[in-house]
């Protein structure tokens, strides 16, 4: 990506292409409203409703921050088509994409979700609050004290609801909504708190000449705020708070000056002002652009000028037109197209532009999976009495988070989850760490998360089988600690149990388990013998291997989440239960950079590398947990379509995923091969043919510390792989296949990696993967186009200054995923062999693993 | 109005994560179970009765931690221990056989791949055989 003066480039602009905007989906029946987002500034926007125009020529205004939300002459109904289209300067967009309107309750059978006040807390004299997580075209509004203060009917996404009265201090303050008569559970409930004081100052982004609308920053949530235009008065504005977009009329001139001063009470002062002056044209910058890839039909911008039009341009041709932050294009990107993006305000086009090359592979980032907020979150501490286990009498407690009718300790279990039967069921064991400190607690953000969604959440105390050596024994302990919470919640619901009775679901468990912890959720599956309880799906976080178990995660979903700056278990340990794990259907290994171990438990409080390493913030560590944690439960437990984030298709919003180098494989891929065959370098697992060329030499190595052909002492893992080395150029590896395929709906993975040979190399290596037709010719895609291999986590120099004095910097093969549409140029083209080609100057030793044909 | 000021408590764990405090005495016995004892051999739970239990002196406490220290007797690890009081750790072998006495006995760190060990001054001397 880099920003070109537009100048040197020959864009050809056609102003009557036009993208067409985006319907805000799903839409469900008895929605009252639509929201369109995407179309240019100041269009004008029609609606259609099962063909037929309800809504013609609405001013759409400016399409930031929630995009245009229309009131519709009439409720929908489910079963209906719903389209829009903008026009712009005598042209008109294509109808975007149908939307057809679905029943809420096939999505959301037990009501719909939660709102969410946004931003909290809320404030004395507040006069607006936001309210996120809403359908869209609901009814949402406020309470104060139980009495409505405010109401929109036909609501946005995230909606602002004016409040009157302003709130008095002390007020019990929840955000309600309903769809099809069919209400939500209400929202937490906050009281309303004396207003930040000294008042802060508002700020503004920069303006720019031509533009129309004003961002202003450091809002209290609920204030006032007066604006004025070259001294001026605008009039004055509610806001949720935050960050609040104005829109003016006419359009802004260099050197104009504005200003603006919150206010909340009455009787208190408002803030000092804060001031913004209008930049010429010349000062706009280009926007910055998302990751894209071959196929994509839109384009994400990550920053914009709010009110800007957004033209997009593939190889020199005008192919979109819209705004922030997607914009649709009018065909599908290819595999090394050059795509320029600018911005426009106004009369204003931006000198500069941002262009970026389409990549084979470069996923999007889509969304969040751990913030689904559906239900309400009580919580409470068990006590299952004793357990005895290996020959010490061990106390059986801990706490549970789970759907409630309200949030808070001991609520009754939500009556309409109640209804629609029972629900899974996660188990979280901690590790070894000075007892007395309630390491139990620290993973109740992951609880709560799980609790909203509709898994129950348990976090199991295991104080007293800490201070202890780290023994196969130790981790059976803790493992039957686990085993006998299950036990005590297989009672509960089985014995009528006031909150849990009939309400788990003991054929969905899943476990988590943190260091020591991490290892006994291990054991578990390989002890329980409890009638009625399959364990689903597993996480080890940060894990020891003291032999515990027998090594080979099976039968369930395994996922292993690695910290590559972990100052306690230094080896990673998980690689090797990653490395020995079956997949069921699949497994997947998470390698955070820049994470310690202690981080991911709130109570663990201390940097376990002193401050050695650069790490993450600790928030940074929780975002790992949660997104990854919740895309796995979800996928495994909810049967949500989640499960991209753990293969690598897609992105968790919130999360540093530059950091974040994941493995992963399926049991329903071809393996060409992965060197667990015994049968050689040169037969792969298909038993075919590999084949070295072109000054290429490639040995099967045990990627472990023990292994006796272990290729050097860098390989932290316990499997078998290959290590390529060449002495010319383009030296060359081939593996044949079996039998001819076609590449169409498949992917090539691989698990490759940079050798490290004990220094940091100056920059980043790499090598091509090329398809072998049938008729002898290669098509070669380069590793960099599908994210490409990193350096290695270098940590020498921390771990040559402690006490164990070695180097514990690894490689740490991670997977690759080659789409098959960037070698299938032509529909019948068939592949007779896999090549890989090493290319680079100066080609370092390269690692590979596990080469998988996979259906898409 | 005066300020207080910097009063941080002190922080009673030795900073240093991999410290291994030196040992001020071991002593040793064989244990004979009356009934049995359960314990884990790798993925494997099994009875034994007999044991050889070591109690160990330090002066100062082992890092609580996912990995821990472990007494290294000739070729046998021994990592599974106790505390029993402050500054007294049990810990206990049930590869009794592999045992030898008058082996040197050094101190490190289980469950990484770590090489280092600190040797002690003390050997392997089993003072009596008790009987539980």
């Amino acid at each position: 990506m880099a920003v070109v003066p537009r100048e040197k480039l020959k864009l050809r602009d056609n102003k009557e292409l036009i993208s067409p905007p985006a319907l805000v989906a799903p839409l469900y029946q008895c929605a009252k409203a639509v929201t369109i987002v995407g179309f240019i500034p100041n269009a004008t926007l029609d609606v259609r409703v099962d063909n037929s125009i309800t809504i013609s020529g609405a001013p759409g205004g400016s399409p930031m921050p929630a995009g245009c939300t229309l009131k519709l002459p009439a409720p929908l109904v489910a079963g209906q088509v719903v389209q829009a289209r903008q026009h712009f300067q005598g042209g008109a967009s294509a109808w975007s994409a149908p939307v057809t309107v679905r029943d809420h309750t096939l999505d959301y059978p037990t009501g719909p979700p939660r709102p969410e006040i946004d931003p909290a807390p809320v404030y004395q004299c507040g006069s607006r609050t936001g309210v996120n997580n809403l359908l869209t075209g609901s009814d949402v509004w406020i309470t104060a004290d139980m009495a409505e203060v405010g109401r929109v009917d036909g609501a946005s996404q995230h909606q602002g609801v004016n409040v009157n009265p302003d709130y008095l201090l002390n007020q019990r303050v929840r955000a309600w909504s309903q769809l099809c008569n069919d209400p939500s559970p209400p929202s937490q409930e906050f009281v309303t708190q004396a207003p930040p004081a000294p008042f802060p100052g508002i700020t503004f982004d920069p303006i720019f000449a031509g533009g129309q609308q004003l961002a202003l920053n450091g809002l209290v949530n609920g204030a006032r705020f007066q604006l004025s235009r070259n001294g001026v008065n605008q009039g004055t504005w509610r806001t949720w708070g935050v960050r609040h977009l104005v829109g003016l009329n006419p359009a802004f001139s260099t050197g104009e000056v504005f200003s603006a001063t919150q206010t909340m009470c009455p009787n208190s002062p408002p803030s000092n002002p804060g001031t913004g002056v209008v930049q010429p044209c010349s000062a706009l910058p280009a926007p910055d652009v998302g990751p894209v890839q071959e196929g994509d039909t839109s384009i994400t911008l990550t920053s914009f000028v709010p009110d800007a039009e957004i033209r997009v341009f593939v190889n020199g041709v005008k192919t979109g037109d819209g705004s922030g932050p997607v914009v649709l294009l009018t065909k599908a990107l290819q595999d090394g197209d050059t795509v320029d993006v600018l911005q426009v305000l106004g009369t204003c086009v931006g000198n500069t532009v941002q262009e970026l090359q389409v990549r084979c592979m470069d996923p999007p980032i889509a969304g969040d999976p751990s913030v689904l907020d559906l239900f309400p979150v009580g919580n409470d501490d068990y006590d299952g009495g004793t357990t005895t286990s290996l020959g010490q009498t061990l106390h059986v407690k801990g706490t549970v988070y789970y759907p409630a009718e309200d949030d808070g300790k001991g609520q009754p279990f939500n009556r309409r989850v109640a209804e629609h039967g029972p629900i899974p069921i996660v188990f979280m064991a901690h590790g070894n760490h000075d007892a007395s400190v309630p390491s139990h607690l620290g993973y109740d953000y992951f609880q709560q998360q799980l609790a909203r969604m509709g898994i129950i959440a348990v976090s199991v105390f295991s104080n007293e089988t800490n201070n202890t050596g780290l023994s196969a024994t130790n981790i059976h302990r803790r493992a039957d600690l686990i085993i006998a919470s299950i036990q005590h919640f297989q009672n509960l619901n089985a014995g009528g149990d006031p909150v849990f009775g009939g309400r788990v679901d003991l054929s969905r468990v899943g476990l988590m388990g943190h260091s020591r912890g991490a290892e006994a959720v291990l054991v578990v599956p390989e002890t329980i013998t409890l009638q009625g309880v399959v364990i689903q799906c597993v996480i080890s976080l940060a894990p020891v291997n003291a032999g515990a178990s027998s090594g080979k995660p099976h039968g369930y979903t395994f996922l292993t989440i690695l910290p590559a700056a972990d100052g306690d278990v230094i080896d990673n340990n998980g690689a090797q239960f990653y490395d020995q794990a079956q997949p069921f259907p699949l497994r997947s290994q998470v390698y955070v950079y820049f994470a310690n171990h202690n981080f991911f438990n709130r109570q663990w409080t201390n940097d376990d590398t002193n401050g050695g390493l650069p790490i993450m913030s600790r928030a940074d560590h929780e975002r790992v947990l949660s997104a990854y944690g919740c895309a796995f439960y979800r996928d495994r437990l909810l049967g949500h379509n989640t499960r991209g984030f753990l293969l690598g298709a897609i992105l968790p919003a919130n999360v540093q995923t530059g950091n974040v180098y994941l493995s992963y494989s399926l049991d329903d891929a071809l393996t060409v091969d992965n060197y667990e065959d015994g049968n050689g370098i040169n037969l792969n697992s298909l038993g075919q043919p590999n084949s070295q060329s072109g000054g290429l030499t490639a040995t099967e190595n045990a990627f472990s510390q023990t292994g006796a052909t272990r290729f050097d002492d860098s390989f932290f893992g316990n499997t078998i792989g290959m290590v390529a080395k060449t002495k010319e150029a383009n030296g060359t590896y081939r593996w044949a296949l079996s039998r001819p395929v076609n590449l169409a709906g498949r992917e090539i993975w691989i698990r490759a990696a940079d050798v490290y040979d004990g220094t940091q190399p100056p920059d980043t290596t790499g090598f091509q993967l090329g398809m072998e037709t049938t008729t002898g010719s290669v098509v070669w895609v380069d590793s960099d186009n599908v994210g490409g291999l990193p350096d290695a986590f270098s940590r020498r120099t921390y771990d040559l200054t402690q006490w164990y004095a070695s180097d514990k910097t690894k490689t740490m093969p991670r997977t690759l995923r080659f789409p098959g549409h960037c070698f299938q140029k032509t529909r019948k083209a068939m592949f007779r062999a896999v090549r890989i080609r090493m290319n680079r100057r100066k080609a370092r030793p390269l690692a590979f693993d596990d080469l998988q044909i996979v259906p898409k | 109005m005066s300020f207080d000021a910097d009063n941080k408590e002190r922080q009673r764990k030795h900073p240093d994560p991999w410290y291994l405090p030196e040992i001020v005495s071991i002593e040793a016995v064989r244990v004979h179970f009356k009934k049995p004892v359960l314990h884990a051999v790798g993925p494997k739970r099994t009875e034994t009765s007999e044991a050889v239990e070591l109690r160990v002196r330090t002066v100062e406490e082992f890092p609580v931690r996912a990995l821990s220290p472990a007494l290294f007797i000739g070729d046998v690890v021994v990592n599974e221990y106790s505390a029993v009081d402050k500054h007294l750790y049990r810990f206990v072998s049930y590869e009794t056989q592999r045992l030898k006495p008058g082996t040197r006995i050094s101190l490190g760190w289980f469950g990484s791949d770590i090489k280092k060990k600190t040797k002690t001054k003390f050997t392997l001397e089993l003072l009596r055989e008790e009987t539980r």
